[in-house]
């Protein structure tokens, strides 16, 4: 790949759990300075370092991935910042 | 028979010995063994502390969250009340009923702490949310994107399924990770599974062993999530892949998605179940459900192994009669070997 086009940034959610247990996988790069500026602050909102909780019973677990970042959360903890990325992501991705 | 304990409170076991109602009949049968037993100075009470029983009656309480996620939502039907006309609320409602009547008729417990808690159940839950879940309190449902799935209410085993979580949660406490949690699943399955046999009155033969029938729509190729009789075999679509659930601990699946693969390994000892329903033949609630049902019911440890479930089950399978089926069933899906597994004089 031509090393200009080479992402900025990557942001990836890996859904798995729920009642059908299926895994589902949404991502967006960010190829250009413009596009990786209007996702840095979403990124950089989440508490990546926060201890995740238990989940529930067939309870969704996402899997966020942001460059280097990684956390994993139970869906009732996909609040707040989480909730605007992983919804971005997936709108993004769709 | 496993029932009305030592806490209950004589007038509260008298009166439900006294009802005559059919649906009532297994609970009726306990309560006047039970008050034939009494000691008298009080009972054996479980050591788990339990609220005091004010009332057996089942009752439900099926809410709307208007597509929004704030629980419990808009109270649309209670215990008694009319058809809402909306066909979630109604499935939900019809759902937790039938679920109740197995565990009440045939194991006479009532509700899923034994103490007649309301059954909490929310539909249309968030916007084309794809699952169900139990969250600790209650059932969610959501509707399904449309494309995928429809309706999670749709399938009375979903139904079953959830309500089993509340009753694990109440009894043996299965941690929902790892092996443990794969248990806690595939129990939730296996009772999913029976309520849904016990309202159609299927005996181990008849029956799909099909969890989540009706779920997906017309676009997927697949017929349920899940197959009890043959796992990893109830889809296989373009979009989704194919059901990647063993049904052997040769092909136990190690990951650490999914809470550690709990909605795959269970798979394992859903395949146990079923063999032991199928090789006993007759109605499945019977003789397997009630040796997995006393089997939550016992000292079972929160993290217990599959091989240490399967130990328990075959403890309370001498019981039963019915130990050799359910050694050979556990060895069957891999779980002990010939060489490993628990000769009967163990049991």
């Amino acid at each position: 790949m031509d090393e200009l086009h080479q992402p900025l940034l990557v942001v990836r959610v890996i859904r798995t759990g729920g009642f059908a247990g299926l895994r589902r996988q949404w991502e967006v790069e960010a190829t250009s300075e413009d596009e990786a500026q209007a996702w840095w602050p979403l990124v950089e909102a989440c508490p990546w370092d926060a201890t995740p909780a238990d989940n529930h019973p067939d309870g969704f677990v996402y899997e966020v991935q942001a460059n280097d970042r990684e956390a994993t959360l139970p869906e009732r903890q996909v609040d707040g910042p989480w909730r605007e990325l992983v919804d971005a992501v997936v709108d993004s991705a769709s | 028979m496993e029932t009305i304990r030592g806490i209950v409170p004589p007038y509260l076991l008298r009166h439900i010995a006294g009802l005559e109602e059919d649906r009532f009949a297994t609970a009726a049968e306990a309560a006047r063994r039970a008050l034939s037993e009494r000691p008298v100075h009080g009972g054996h009470a479980h050591p788990s502390v339990r609220p005091p029983v004010v009332d057996a009656e089942l009752r439900r309480k099926v809410h709307d969250a208007e597509n929004g996620t704030d629980l419990p939502g808009r109270l649309v039907r209670g215990e008694g009340d009319p058809a809402t006309g909306d066909v979630a609320a109604d499935e939900a409602y019809d759902g937790f009923g039938a679920t109740d009547a197995l565990f009440r008729q045939q194991y006479g417990r009532t509700s899923m702490d034994d103490a007649g808690l309301t059954l909490l159940g929310t539909v249309h839950y968030g916007v084309a949310y794809d699952n169900a879940f139990w969250d600790g309190t209650q059932m969610v449902f959501g509707d399904g994107d449309g494309e995928i799935f429809g309706r999670f209410t749709a399938s009375l085993s979903v139904i079953g399924h959830e309500l089993t979580h509340g009753l694990i949660e109440y009894t043996a406490g299965l941690v929902y990770r790892d092996q443990s949690g794969a248990l806690n699943e595939s129990i939730a399955d296996v009772f999913g599974a029976l309520v849904e046999q016990h309202a159609a009155g299927q005996t181990a033969d008849e029956a799909s062993w099909l969890i989540g029938v009706g779920l997906f729509t017309d676009e997927v190729e697949g017929e349920a999530l899940r197959s009890m009789a043959a796992p990893g075999t109830a889809y296989d679509d373009d979009v989704l892949g194919k059901d990647p659930q063993p049904g052997h601990m040769d092909d136990f699946v190690e990951t650490t998605q999914d809470n550690g693969g709990v909605h795959l390994n269970s798979g394992i000892p859903n395949k146990a179940f079923h063999l032991v329903a199928t090789e006993l033949g007759g109605h499945a609630w019977e003789v397997a459900g009630r040796i997995w049902y006393e089997t939550l019911l016992g000292d079972l440890s929160p993290r217990a192994t599959f091989e240490q479930f399967a130990q328990a089950t075959v403890a309370v399978a001498e019981n039963h009669d019915a130990a050799d089926v359910v050694r050979g069933a556990w060895q069957a899906v891999g779980v002990w070997t010939n060489s490993t597994s628990p000769s009967s004089s163990s049991g």
